[in-house]
């Protein structure tokens, strides 16, 4: 079963920065797949770095079913978050089989870790996430920077399930990625979510994608939600309020 | 408008190449080296060696420094490759199974005693069998040698044993920014500047002569050494995975092994590599303060003025010395 967030009030002011979240109120039900979507510095990345501790709020509460998001709980609550990089966050000299394996290091007794003997159910766990991820054996042993990038987001992803979490932050997982990898990207991510249910916080810049994928759209602009409903409800009217006119502009611009 | 404008000048300034600034760090500089030659010697070490040189290429004149370079070149020269041991000295020695190569020769040999009942010395010559083995002494060196490159294995062992803890426990992006970097940081420091030959002094003095003294000593320098850059490349490692494995809910020893140490691994193999190679060269240095080693046959010989053993010693440290930068590099291109 998937996971429910709930943000109280939630803020977060940088020491040098502007206001990154100002007062988000939200609650994120169980199984929902869920995009945020909003322009570059906007605090969608922040909203999602402070669910899994990575920052820490300046104010408000994040709950995870009923537990609170703070120091001591966190170490608990990491176990059942997957989480998906940006720029994937792989170790690139390593080989994609411990890049994947590292997923499972918070199950596994430090003394084993250290000398690299994971449990068998662990590799086999690997081998079936790879396979659905669609990477081939014989990439099992190469390095991850040996892979294409599309491939190295798998890895990825196979990494963030490989405990099987409740719950699954997606930091703009599709970048780098050109239209149609990104395609593929969020539907492994939709259907693994979907075989446990988990729950998907995940951050986009593509407005179509978005509207494909998503159960829910929550937009933020400045640390505020300025949109909050479902996929239908976000109209072209509501995109430009979302983006400011520029974006439309620029469009234009290069329609012409 | 025309270019050359004067009232409206150019955004695109350059900065000069060469100021007032720079001669005046120059003729500082000059007054420097000049008072520092000075008192290093440095004209007068210019003066004998020319005088040297002259000497030596037209066969005229007098120099005290080339006449020492040649009663050292005289004096080192022959080699001493062979050892010469009285019979009597020698365990169960068996004459018909004597070393190959070896022979037996007669001297005569005479020694001084004090006779206690007159008081005075008394010379008594007799005639000595001595097992002559023609390359006893390069067998001597060679296992001397043998064990000097242990004392570097061994200190190299050592400096890793030492230094891996002190590399986690000093790298910021692995402990934070607290107490405990700060203390691994200045105890590597600590190590770091304290010389082996320093160092083994005063471990002689504790551990006694022996190789012990060496590898410890060697240990601890080459542990300063590593510390350092196992910690500094810690902390230039891609933060992109750790951030991954830590948001995973990895703990540090975990991060160390699957996040950091992937990255850093060839890094720490050149360092190490290099630690190695530096204690080959430094284990000869420190035997002369005793550490063990060839070091330590080389100074035994040097202050019995045995030149000619002294000239096998150099030579044999100079032919190990050019094999290991051969192995070295054959081994640093196999492993990177």
């Amino acid at each position: 079963m998937g996971a429910c967030v709930t943000f109280d009030n939630l803020s977060k002011v940088f020491p040098d920065g502007p206001q990154a979240l100002s007062s988000i109120s939200l609650r994120v039900e169980a199984g929902t797949f869920c995009v945020l979507l909003g322009p570059s510095g906007s605090g969608k990345s922040t909203l999602l770095r402070c669910i899994n501790g990575l920052e820490t709020p300046s104010g408000g509460r994040i709950h995870i079913n009923d537990v609170e998001v703070r120091p001591h709980t966190l170490k608990d609550l990491r176990r059942r978050i997957g989480t998906i990089h940006q720029h994937f966050g792989l170790v690139s000299r390593d080989t994609v089989a411990n890049n994947v394996l590292a997923g499972a290091l918070p199950e596994v007794s430090t003394w084993r870790a250290l000398v690299g003997w994971f449990p068998a159910k662990f590799q086999d766990r690997v081998a079936s996430l790879l396979q659905s991820a669609g990477l081939e054996p014989s990439q099992l042993n190469r390095r991850a920077s040996d892979l294409s990038g599309g491939q190295q987001q798998r890895v990825g992803i196979a990494r963030a399930f490989m405990l099987s979490p409740p719950l699954i932050l997606a930091d703009e997982p599709i970048a780098s990625l050109d239209p149609k990898l990104s395609h593929e990207i969020l539907s492994l991510i939709a259907q693994q979510a979907g075989r446990v249910g988990a729950t998907v916080l995940c951050s986009l810049h593509q407005i179509d994608l978005a509207k494909a994928f998503a159960d829910r759209i929550v937009a933020l602009n400045e640390g505020r939600v300025v949109f909050d409903g479902a996929p239908k409800d976000l109209t072209e009217a509501k995109v430009t309020q979302i983006y400011g006119a520029t974006l439309l502009e620029s469009e234009r611009a290069l329609a012409s | 408008m025309t270019q050359s404008d004067p009232a409206i000048a150019s955004p695109w300034v350059f900065r000069p190449l060469v100021t007032w600034k720079l001669f005046i760090w120059l003729f500082l500089g000059i007054l420097v080296l000049t008072w520092s030659g000075k008192a290093t010697q440095m004209d007068r070490a210019l003066a004998l060696t020319g005088q040297a040189l002259i000497v030596s290429v037209t066969g005229k004149g007098d120099s005290q420094v080339a006449k020492g370079f040649s009663q050292m070149g005289r004096s080192l020269w022959p080699l001493q490759l062979e050892t010469r041991t009285p019979i009597t000295q020698i365990e169960h020695f068996q004459a018909d199974r004597l070393p190959p190569f070896s022979r037996i020769e007669q001297r005569t040999g005479t020694t001084q005693s004090l006779d206690p009942s007159t008081g005075a010395y008394v010379k008594t010559t007799q005639k000595v069998s001595e097992l002559v083995v023609p390359y006893g002494y390069g067998v001597t060196v060679f296992g001397k040698l043998i064990e000097t490159l242990q004392i570097a294995l061994w200190g190299t062992i050592l400096s890793l044993l030492v230094s891996i803890p002190l590399g986690f426990f000093g790298a910021r992006n692995l402990m934070g920014d607290g107490l405990v970097v700060a203390a691994a940081r200045a105890l590597v420091s600590f190590l770091r500047v304290v010389p082996e030959l320093v160092s083994a002094l005063f471990l002689v003095v504790a551990y006694g002569f022996g190789p012990i003294a060496g590898i410890i000593a060697l240990g601890l320098h080459g542990a300063g050494f590593l510390g350092k850059f196992f910690a500094d490349d810690s902390e230039n490692a891609d933060p992109k995975p750790q951030e991954a494995l830590r948001a995973l809910g990895a703990n540090r020893l975990k991060l160390a092994r699957f996040a950091v140490l992937p990255q850093v691994m060839p890094q720490f193999t050149a360092y190490t590599l290099y630690v190695l190679d530096r204690n080959i060269r430094m284990a000869t240095v420190i035997g002369l303060v005793g550490a063990g080693g060839i070091g330590q046959e080389l100074k035994g010989r040097f202050d019995l003025y045995a030149y000619g053993h002294v000239a096998t010693i150099l030579i044999a440290i100079f032919l190990m010395v050019l094999l290991i930068d051969q192995v070295s590099a054959k081994l640093r291109r196999k492993l990177l």
